[in-house]
């Protein structure tokens, strides 16, 4: 008798686990809190994007969404960390169009896009070059006919060598033919005060990042690196009606350490995409001078293969390698 | 007239029962923010931001404008009563203070700290209200060149930052400069000492320095020696400021106010740079430099006003021109765009209630602070009565998570530990650490001042000497190096000549 019980106990246990194998392998996602590793300081744009997210985004996926800030190093540090996490889409990251220009002019850091599972793609804000208020040049077309006539004499001011902004003011060097003298400054922020002081002439920058000096008057938008003209600045002329077909911007895209289990990535882009379109993020884009704008995880990854020839070719045609 | 008309009607919207709730929480959470090591203001308000979404924006901004001038409050106690600074900014407040607590004036020390950041707050909002946009308007003159002047005149005086021989401090300062290079260089992208580590691309960073060289040194030289802790046991009687500490310290306190809040203005500057340099200007014109480092009460008040007054200076880029300087002031700016508040020159006309509201609260939540921090000196003073052997565990404790915390970095951690190290050995070497400090913060901001003006000049030196501000201060400076030497030989020759009378 007691052995036919501890049997029929051993047979259910067994059952047990053979029940519960497959069952762990599809168990529900996410039922741990997710976080997302931002490469900047607190307070940046792709801080307050994440952080304006993460309430909607628990609002969606049921557990609590963390933001953690890993800034430094060009971002190579939080994507280096974020791509050695488990691949269980627990952890992501949000990157820039950094994320594919680190890959040439900071090769050491080991970080390249395709170590990474792209997830989403919410949103971007163009680049373009600002001016102090009582600058001579009211238009983009001014401007460049002044750097034309006097090369390497127009200041231009960018947040940090090998950036972002300091490669959109390469690349509309590369396709108008002006000449800049470019001077970094340690982040975005203490380019303004410079631009503002009339220590360098221009600054690139993002709409996102500046919308709310140009409403309040401190700096002019002068042009805008986009096909078409911005709604929060529709007054600035594009390089492309000046015929100069360049197009750069920073984006808040997320990704997630390579093997991310697809329907885990299909989870968590829904996630997103809902957040973005909630009434609350919608206001938060426009807030921000944000452009809401979805790629879903196939999307981001032909777009990521798209920037990568286009940074490449730029870095390399600009003799900015190491 | 009309500025104080205006100021009614933001204390009419900062004495409503809910602001009032939230200016009080905002300083409560500041001031803990503030004393515990390594936690800081920005990671504290950006866990807070989503919260303040649902709020009113007047009570947002009072929330989070509370934490991080209740953060200079609380920052200097743990400065004084184990020698760890409880923010960056209260590294200079070690010195004396920490000093004052061994002869049992802790109490005195921190009740100065309490009334001197007081003082510099209620008058820095008044000079925030008053002057910010007409000295916004001066502020970004100051570009390159001027900050690269300025700063080379500051680390001249840095010598002063220790009370040893001048070629020990310049060793400290030396070492300083070459950490501040660490990490990819801003103005050509190329990695510098950052022997393949990703994590050293952005540098040591300064908390795991300060945290290290004066905490975790602190710890180590004091399990080494424990009998020296029975200075601490000196009867806790004159728990507060007497007349006579009143007396040396009221200067101190107002030239550090104006000068905190004048320097906490100029981009890449904030909290800290200004209680270093209210040091050095204290004891550089004091009438007894001798007792600076021994415990002098000035060296306590001057630079902890200067970086209370230097938290209302940082909102004046922001307020006037949207610039924002540190990172918190960053998280307040996406508060206020999130409120569809955009700051700038018509934000006075726009949204006055936000902006005078604010200000009303900042004197209301100075006063505040006054009183929750006051009682709560008793409390500190007797945890100087725990032993050691209890107390230097908790201490590195919260060390360790306050630097993780940070960045959640363990590197961070390895490198706070690393710096304990050094932090001994410059004791036990007689060597200080504070112009080491002084430099680290500077020297990055120098060299890239220097190298962005003669990007400006496309290579002409001449951009210091034409334009008038830095050729001013870079006269001061050969006009202060020239005097010393000059002093110190005149000093020499009759010390010379007193000797030779003698015998």
């Amino acid at each position: 008798m007691k052995k036919a019980a501890a049997f029929l106990f051993f047979v259910t246990a067994l059952l047990g686990v053979a029940l519960a194998a497959p069952a762990e392998a599809q168990e529900k996602f996410p039922k741990d809190p997710v976080t997302i590793v931002v490469p900047y300081a607190a307070g940046g744009s792709h801080d307050l994007m994440a952080r304006a997210l993460a309430p909607q985004m628990e609002k969606v996926l049921g557990v609590p969404v963390v933001v953690e800030n890993k800034p430094g190093g060009g971002s190579t540090i939080a994507c280096n960390y974020v791509k050695t996490t488990p691949p269980n889409g627990y952890t992501l990251v949000t990157v820039s169009p950094t994320m594919s220009i680190i890959k040439y002019t900071l090769p050491d850091s080991g970080v390249t896009f395709d170590q990474f599972e792209p997830i989403a793609y919410v949103g971007y804000s163009p680049q373009g070059v600002f001016t102090r208020t009582d600058a001579p040049w009211n238009t983009l077309k001014e401007l460049l006919d002044y750097a034309k006539a006097n090369p390497g004499k127009v200041k231009c001011g960018n947040a940090g060598h090998g950036g972002n902004f300091h490669m959109g003011a390469v690349g509309i060097e590369q396709a108008t033919g002006v000449k800049f003298t470019h001077i970094p400054f340690k982040g975005a922020a203490p380019s303004v005060p410079a631009v503002m002081g009339g220590h360098v002439d221009i600054i690139v920058s993002t709409i996102a990042d500046t919308l709310h000096m140009v409403k309040g008057g401190s700096i002019k938008v002068l042009g805008l690196a986009a096909p078409e003209r911005n709604k929060f600045a529709p007054d600035a002329q594009t390089f492309k009606e000046l015929g100069y077909d360049i197009e750069f911007s920073t984006y808040w895209s997320y990704l997630g350490p390579k093997g991310v289990p697809k329907e885990r990535v299909n989870a968590l882009y829904e996630a997103f995409k809902k957040s973005a379109e909630s009434k609350e993020v919608k206001e938060f884009f426009d807030m921000q001078g944000a452009t809401l704008s979805l790629k879903n995880p196939e999307e981001l990854k032909a777009y990521y293969l798209k920037e990568d020839v286009k940074w490449g070719r730029l870095i390399k045609e600009g003799g900015l390698m190491p | 007239m009309d500025t104080l008309h205006s100021l009614m009607i933001g204390l009419a919207v900062a004495f409503t029962p809910t602001n009032l709730f939230y200016c009080f929480i905002g300083v409560l959470i500041g001031t803990l923010v503030g004393v515990l090591p390594g936690i800081g203001t920005a990671g504290s308000v950006a866990v807070l931001l989503p919260f303040t979404f649902g709020l009113p924006p007047a009570t947002a901004i009072i929330l989070l404008a509370g934490i991080w001038y209740g953060a200079m409050y609380g920052g200097s106690t743990t400065s004084i009563l184990v020698n760890i600074p409880g923010e960056s900014s209260s590294v200079v407040t070690c010195l004396d203070g920490y000093q004052m607590a061994r002869q049992g004036r802790a109490g005195r020390a921190l009740g100065i700290s309490a009334i001197g950041s007081f003082i510099a707050g209620t008058v820095s909002v008044c000079l925030l209200m008053l002057v910010a946009p007409v000295v916004a308007r001066y502020a970004v003159q100051i570009g390159p060149p001027e900050l690269f002047a300025l700063i080379l005149f500051g680390l001249t005086l840095s010598a002063y930052l220790s009370s040893g021989p001048v070629i020990k401090s310049f060793i400290m300062v030396a070492l300083g400069m070459i950490l501040g290079t660490q990490g990819i260089d801003t103005v050509s992208g190329v990695l510098r000492f950052t022997f393949n580590v990703n994590e050293f691309y952005e540098g040591v960073g300064i908390l795991p320095v300060i945290m290290g060289i004066y905490g975790v040194g602190e710890i180590f030289i004091n399990l080494e020696a424990t009998i020296q802790r029975d200075v601490f046991k000196v009867s806790i009687k004159g728990l507060l400021p007497d007349w006579n500490d009143w007396k040396i310290s009221f200067k101190p306190i107002l030239r550090g106010t104006f000068l905190g809040f004048f320097l906490g203005i100029l981009p890449a500057s904030g909290t800290l740079i200004g209680t270093f340099v209210s040091y050095i200007m204290e004891k550089r014109f004091s009438k007894h430099p001798e007792r600076f480092g021994k415990g002098a009460i000035e060296g306590v008040a001057g630079p902890e006003a200067a970086n209370n007054s230097a938290s209302s200076g940082t909102f004046v880029p922001l307020l006037t021109f949207g610039i924002p300087t540190t990172a918190t002031m960053a998280l307040i700016l996406g508060a206020l765009l999130i409120h569809g508040i955009t700051p700038g020159p018509l934000l006075i006309r726009n949204h006055p209630d936000v902006f005078w509201g604010v200000i009303a609260s900042m004197y209301i939540g100075n006063i505040m602070l006054l009183v929750l921090n006051l009682p709560l000196i008793g409390i500190w003073v007797r945890l100087l009565k725990v032993p050691y052997g209890i107390l230097f565990p908790l201490i590195l404790v919260f060390c360790v998570i306050g630097v993780y915390s940070n960045q959640n970095s363990l590197l961070d951690v390895t490198s706070m530990i690393f710096f304990g190290v050094i932090g001994y050995l410059a004791r036990k070497t007689g060597f200080e650490c504070a112009p080491l400090i002084f430099a680290y913060i500077l020297s990055p901001i120098w060299e890239e001042a220097f190298r962005q003006s003669l990007l400006m000049s496309q290579g002409d030196l001449g951009i210091f000497l034409t334009r008038p501000f830095p050729a001013t201060f870079i006269g001061l400076t050969l006009l202060f190096v020239g005097s010393s030497v000059f002093f110190s030989r005149k000093r020499k020759r009759f010390l010379e000549q007193l000797g030779s009378a003698d015998s």
